[in-house]
């Protein structure tokens, strides 16, 4: 049996003078009007595809930091993702303490390179590099709850 | 809103402290490059002032009008940037701690040679970058006097 229209939608139109009902999985029961009840939907249309867009530029940005990681793993300890107070923070943990220039000067082109980003544009991120530093060092720049490690970024 | 003769007046008075901290800077190189950083904010803060009048409201905004706008100037005080944030807040820990062991001193990190290049080079090419923006003999460091 094919199905109509009506079974797969509930129209509601914008020139219906009667009340939507509206019955949640918990039984709540609340009306609106069909006006309100396309202004809700028009806001949950807008924010879902705005939260779409935010998921799409997090994941290019995941893809970059993982990406720079790989070409840089033998120099690094640690790699983190972190998003605290609306910004994300690309932290690497080098290997040793004595500064290494080169993974400095490659992470700052890459901080440049994201911020010119269409693709992750308008997030904001930033990169910190530190020197191979326990836990509790590092929870200084970054909160331990607010770290995601970069996958397989762990030396 | 400081004006860019304000922030230039910072900056000298931040050269006037590098001055007196680099012979030091062995000992005490968290400084010098605090104190270099803190110069270089005044710069940065001077040339936006002379582009468009406006002030940053934070080093977040700062640092991505560098980066967006200024990208080469942006790499210089990137440098400095990260390393006066690990000079401040790296914690070291006590002698003899797990912490100590891993991060003792912020100049086995950056070596006093290293500090001491951020500043003839990263610093002082940030300061050209601005002299030559802003024209109209801006100092931002007080010439040496001739004897």
């Amino acid at each position: 049996m094919s199905l109509t229209n009506d079974d797969l939608f509930i129209r509601i139109s914008h020139d219906d003078e009667r009340d939507v009902s509206f019955v949640t999985e918990d039984e709540n029961r609340f009306f609106l009007s069909v006006s309100e009840t396309i202004a809700a939907g028009r806001i949950h249309i807008q924010r879902r595809d705005e939260l779409n867009e935010t998921a799409e530029r997090v994941r290019a940005l995941q893809k970059r930091a993982a990406m720079w990681w790989k070409s840089h793993s033998p120099d690094i300890k640690a790699a983190y993702l972190s998003y605290r107070q609306g910004r994300f923070t690309f932290l690497v943990i080098q290997k040793g303490v004595p500064l290494n220039e080169k993974l400095e000067q490659d992470l700052i082109e890459l901080d440049i390179q994201l911020a010119k980003s269409l693709e992750v544009r308008p997030l904001s991120a930033e990169v910190m590099l530190l020197p191979e530093c326990d836990d509790a060092c590092i929870h200084t720049f970054v909160p331990k709850a607010d770290r995601r490690l970069i996958p397989h970024a762990v030396h | 809103m400081p004006s860019i003769e304000a922030h230039a007046e910072l900056a000298r008075r931040n050269q006037a402290v590098l001055d007196l901290l680099l012979p030091l800077c062995d000992a005490h190189s968290e400084w010098v490059t605090t104190v270099a950083f803190y110069k270089a904010v005044h710069i940065a803060e001077a040339v936006f002032k002379h582009e468009d009048g406006s002030d940053s409201t934070d080093h977040w905004d700062r640092n991505q009008r560098l980066r967006l706008d200024h990208s080469e100037t942006w790499k210089l005080y990137s440098s400095l940037w990260m390393a006066s944030r690990v000079a401040r807040y790296l914690e070291c820990g006590d002698p003899g701690t797990r912490h100590h062991q891993s991060y003792s001193t912020f100049s086995r990190h950056r070596t006093p040679s290293q500090v001491r290049n951020l500043v003839s080079h990263n610093l002082r090419k940030i300061e050209q970058w601005a002299e030559n923006t802003i024209d109209g003999g801006i100092l931002f460091t007080v010439p040496q006097a001739t004897s």
